[in-house]
């Protein structure tokens, strides 16, 4: 990025700086025109100064070319017409008028070629930031704070932009409107002129002067503005600590003291703006007073005329502005430029290469080594992370990088992953080195898993296919006039040419030709990872909407049909307790049971439910009220008892119990009144509500408390079918009932195959149903539609909606779809048991027969089928096993460190060679 | 239901010392499920996911001795079984097929990791149970060095 705004704006936008430097000249003789146009209407069509003779007559749009004699002297372009003193003064007016509007549209072209400028240099700017964080080492961007960044491309380029469209043409412009002002007043009275000018020059000296603390003020704010930026960001990503930690109140008060000391300089910068505009005002108001008093003394001893005094009124009237908005811009110049060098001084010294795809090492020979000499790697304060390591591994082959946390292995693997770019020595496959990683190209070479899976918001599909997305090399052609506007204005703000709708997927790096293809590989991918199963619950978990999907939909009552089928052939209908409308559901909640349907609009929302007084009128007509009241104060004893002595973050409060943290203590609250009062009847509305509002979740077959007595069900059935039978029609579209022929949007697809509820009581019910279902799906041909459905789940920012684990899966999932030479897995087993990890590493290596796979462990028995293994020491190499896949055969290995290897490790390590290091 | 669950596990001495309120946080953390006669509760090499605590009914443990399964134990109410699997992260080692009804709490594999980081009293509970075992195979240990 350039390191000056001005050189930045000229180098992108030149052309069209001058094109409409080219126009304001253009408009520059109209303008000064406008000023001359009414002198002669007071003075020749109203005072009659053109007419010898009261019905005199003159010649009227008499237009010449001025040249000079020796070009052949003036020449007429209209003859003109003869006009009376009155059809002087219509003409005249019309010609004002008619300069009125081609000066103004000369200023709504400028304008609007002004703002387009800003914008697309903006849009440059943006762009070029951004383009710069990827291209962070990755040492440095682990310092950026994430949403300074955000604030920095969003917030602080904005006046950076709107500044690029004025850099030059708003000084140009302004300055000729100045100076045509300045020098038509110069031309009607010298000392009318001195007296403006001399105006002018304070203006221009005094307030810029004076804006100087605005402007540190300003710098002042803007820094402490990013940090807040910054500092909230934080605190939103680490709320819940906060929460547990108890550190609430410190959290308040330090925002508190940030906001504070951005209020101060706000009322700082408040004093000295107004001050300035205070001052700026009353100089542009002492100077009619000169030109009254000097202008009107000038005409009334008879050296100006009354036109020439309005006209130079007039054009005074017109001077301000534009050295005002001079001073501004001088004002937003200052400005801008101190905050264009904030941005750029956050940017490291050296950055990453930039893409360059012509020098991609691609895929490289299967059988070219990978040979390391000298590496070296060093924390910042120069603490050796690993020692000099020389080594030549043969490939394809599966390596092992074996140590504890914080060991060489962790170093290696990072150098390897390209995860740190500080180190010393050289890695390379055959004539191509390892330095300046090529990201256009990088994962049909090498993928990386780390032990942070670096999601983003999107789906699990659209995050799998990350690494597949090339720049197309067919890119579809603009064809209509829309597509090609939107590629030229790309071009000229040096942006990317090709959308990001077009087809972005390279299915040669996965092996596959097509988007079926790719899903099948997908899926087979995350079986590798221990995903698959997820994303097939994921897809019987979602949410669909008929009218996108009529087609599944429309097979929905078919597939519920044989998963019953297939249930009974197996003696296993007792899993799945139907919904029937005449019976209680006991593995249902009391809420689906009294509605026999679920609450869909914002009338019946959490919170809102049981204080409905709809609700509330057929619960007290059915006697449920109190009963209700009563279960709920039971659970809440209940929760209280169990889990009040747990801590908020407790998992097993937030799995288990009925009420959450936040709410225990009012629920707390409510259970000491109840018993203060001996009668739930004296608990206020909002309390009862309260109550109701948590007996409606409860569930008889999960919860077990024995709350649902044979008469209480007896009740709920009676008072649901008062709830549909009296339900007001403006409750229509807060509810969804249960119909079995009807697809219902507010449930699952589970919840539609089975139109029923899973049992809680059954040993292992819900996998057993959803073996089945699997089972009845894919014998349907719909298993395929399950899985498109779990790949369009939404992970969240950052995957936050997901797990751990499946967090880990999904990004060992991502490294394995390309079909990378090399793949390194780095700590990305970390969530996982060594069962787990033993059977996704099986999984894997099937997957990578043939090509490298480099793992780091810390369990040196998982490494002893792998063909290469390297044992680290702190940062030193301790042991290593080298040999060519399948047959093991010895291979050079040159290690400047090694040390003594102890007796049971060499049982299970076959070593080739050692040395001791010449310092050791 | 939920109080007569904490009643069994009362009457269990592994859970003698544990108190009621984390007794019902065990229950309301477990499922309560039934097996008929024959019915398999786990299977010798399974992955170990599931912990069961035998409320009622006697259950065979089996295992599997080259040449089929052999009955080499058998468990009854009061009963903690899967722990070891789950606590090793090792599959079951042996089978259990219900020799009569039996009810049982089940414990997924990660709440009952979570009830032995969290409720100090389970942990300890559990502690005492392995150590019994090891103490009373240690005895038949001994007993069969001496004959």
């Amino acid at each position: 990025m350039e390191r000056s705004l001005f050189r930045f704006i000229w180098r992108n936008s030149r052309r069209q700086q001058l094109v409409v430097l080219v126009i304001i000249m253009l408009s520059l003789p109209f303008y000064f025109a406008s000023f001359d146009i009414p002198k002669r209407i007071i003075n020749d069509a109203i005072q009659g100064k053109a007419f010898s003779a009261p019905d005199a007559m003159v010649r009227f749009l008499e237009i010449s070319l001025p040249l000079p004699d020796f070009m052949g002297g003036p020449i007429n372009l209209t003859e003109g017409f003869m006009v009376t003193q009155l059809g002087l003064l219509w003409g005249l007016s019309t010609v004002f008028l008619v300069f009125v509007m081609i000066n103004g549209a000369f200023k709504y072209y400028i304008n609007v070629m002004k703002g387009v400028l800003g914008e697309r240099l903006l849009r440059r700017m943006r762009f070029v930031l951004l383009d710069q964080y990827l291209r962070f080492r990755p040492e440095d961007i682990r310092g950026v704070k994430p949403s300074e960044a955000a604030s920095i491309i969003k917030d602080e380029v904005d006046p950076i932009g709107g500044f690029a469209g004025d850099a030059f043409i708003l000084p140009a412009f302004l300055s000729m409107q100045a100076l045509t002002a300045l020098i038509f007043i110069l031309v009607q009275s010298f000392w009318l002129g001195l007296v403006a000018f001399f105006v002018v020059l304070i203006q221009a000296i005094v307030i810029p002067a004076l804006r100087r603390e605005q402007l540190r003020l300003t710098q002042m704010r803007q820094l402490e503005s990013r940090k807040l930026a910054g500092r909230v960001g934080e605190i939103v990503e680490t709320t819940p600590a906060i929460q547990v930690n108890g550190s609430g109140t410190y959290t308040r008060a330090e925002i508190g003291g940030r906001l504070a000391t951005l209020f101060d300089i706000r009322v700082k910068l408040f004093k000295r703006k107004f001050a300035v505009k205070y001052l700026n005002n009353l100089l542009a108001q002492v100077t009619p007073f000169f030109f009254y008093v000097i202008g009107g003394y000038l005409a009334l001893s008879g050296t100006l005329n009354i036109g020439q005094l309005v006209a130079a009124i007039a054009a005074y009237k017109d001077l301000p502005p534009p050295i005002k908005e001079l001073i501004d811009w001088d004002q937003s110049r200052a400005d801008v430029m101190v905050k264009y060098e904030q941005i750029t001084a956050q940017f490291p010294a050296t950055l990453l290469p930039e893409e360059d795809t012509s020098q991609s090492i691609g895929h490289p020979e299967e059988d070219v080594p990978l040979s390391i000499s000298g590496l070296k790697v060093a924390d910042k304060r120069g603490a050796s992370l690993l020692d000099s390591l020389t080594l030549t591994i043969p490939r394809p082959g599966h390596i092992a990088l074996v140590g504890s946390s914080g060991s060489g292995r962790d170093a290696l693997a990072r150098v390897l992953g390209r995860q740190t770019s500080y180190y010393h020595g050289k890695i390379a496959i055959g004539p191509a080195t390892w330095a300046g990683p090529n990201h256009g190209r990088s994962s049909l070479l090498m993928t990386y898993a780390g032990q942070d899976p670096f999601l983003s918001s999107g789906s699990l599909k659209d995050n799998l296919i990350a690494p597949l997305r090339r720049e197309p090399e067919d890119a579809v052609q603009a064809t209509d006039a829309a597509a090609r506007r939107r590629r030229l204005e790309a071009e000229l703000s040096g942006t990317p040419a090709v959308a990001p709708d077009e087809s972005w997927i390279d299915y040669r790096c996965a092996g596959v030709s097509s988007m079926d293809e790719l899903d099948e590989r997908i899926l087979a991918v995350l079986d590798r990872t221990g995903l698959a199963e997820e994303v097939y619950r994921l897809g019987l978990r979602s949410k669909i909407d008929p009218a996108s999907e009529p087609e599944l939909v429309a097979r929905i009552p078919a597939a519920r049909e044989l998963i019953f089928k297939n249930l009974a052939a197996k003696d296993l209908m007792h899993l799945v307790e139907p919904l029937d409308p005449d019976r209680f559901n006991q593995n249902a909640t009391l809420a689906e049971n009294l509605l026999f349907g679920r609450q869909i609009g914002a009338r019946l929302t959490e919170g809102r439910f049981a204080s409905d007084p709809y609700l509330r009128s057929i619960l007290e007509a059915e006697s449920l009220l109190f009963p209700l009241i009563e279960i709920g104060l039971s659970m809440a004893e209940t929760a209280i008892e169990i889990f009040a002595d747990l801590e908020p973050g407790d998992p097993l409060f937030a799995r288990f119990s009925f009420i959450s943290a936040e709410d225990m203590p009012e629920y707390q609250r409510l259970a000491e009144q109840a018993r203060s009062r001996g009668n739930v009847s004296k608990l206020a509305m909002d309390g009862q509500a309260r109550l109701i509002e948590l007996a409606l979740s409860y569930v008889e077959a999960r919860h077990r408390l024995q709350l649902v007595t044979p008469h209480l069900r007896t009740r709920l059935l009676r008072a649901r079918e008062s709830f549909r039978r009296h339900l007001p029609r403006s409750y229509a579209a807060d509810i969804e009932f249960y119909q079995p022929d009807r697809y219902m949007v507010s449930g699952t697809l589970q919840d539609n195959l089975l139109f029923g509820r899973v049992a809680f009581d059954a040993p292992d019910a819900l996998n057993r149903v959803q073996v089945i279902a699997r089972d009845s799906l894919r014998e349907l041909g719909l298993d395929r539609e399950i899985n498109r459905l779990g790949l369009a789940h939404e992970v969240g920012p950052s995957g936050k909606f997901l797990q751990a684990e499946q967090r880990a899966s999904l990004a060992l999932a991502r490294a394995l779809l390309p079909k990378a030479a090399i793949v390194v897995i780095d700590g990305a087993f970390g969530p996982f048991s060594p069962s787990e990890t033993a059977q996704m590493l099986t999984g894997i290596r099937a997957e990578m027969a043939g090509r490298t796979l480099i793992v780091s462990l810390s369990d040196i028995e998982q490494a002893a089928t792998f063909d290469t293994a390297l044992v680290f020491d702190g940062s030193r190499l301790a042991q290593s096993r080298i040999s060519a896949p399948g047959d093991r055969k010895l291979a050079a290995v040159n290690m400047s460190s090694i040390v003594d290897i102890s007796p049971e490790r060499e049982t299970s390590m076959e070593l080739v060679q050692e040395s001791r290091h010449a310092g050791q | 239901m939920l109080a007569n669950d904490v009643t069994s596990l009362q009457r269990i001495p592994m859970f003698k010392d544990v108190d009621t309120a984390k007794l019902k946080l065990i229950v309301l953390a477990s499922q309560r499920a039934s097996y008929r006669i024959g019915d398999r509760l786990l299977t010798e090499g399974e992955r170990a996911d599931t912990v069961f605590i035998i409320l009622e009914g006697k259950a065979n443990v089996m295992r599997n001795d080259g040449n089929g399964d052999v009955q080499i134990a058998q468990v009854e109410s009061g009963a903690v079984v899967g722990e070891m699997g789950v606590v090793l992260d090792k599959p079951y080692s042996g089978t259990i097929i219900a020799e009569t009804p039996v009810t049982v709490l089940r414990i997924d594999k990660r709440t009952f990791l979570d009830l032995l980081t969290q409720v100090p009293q389970f942990s300890l509970a559990l502690i005492r149970e392995l150590a019994n075992r090891l103490l009373e195979t240690s005895n038949l240990y001994v007993k069969a060095l001496s004959r």
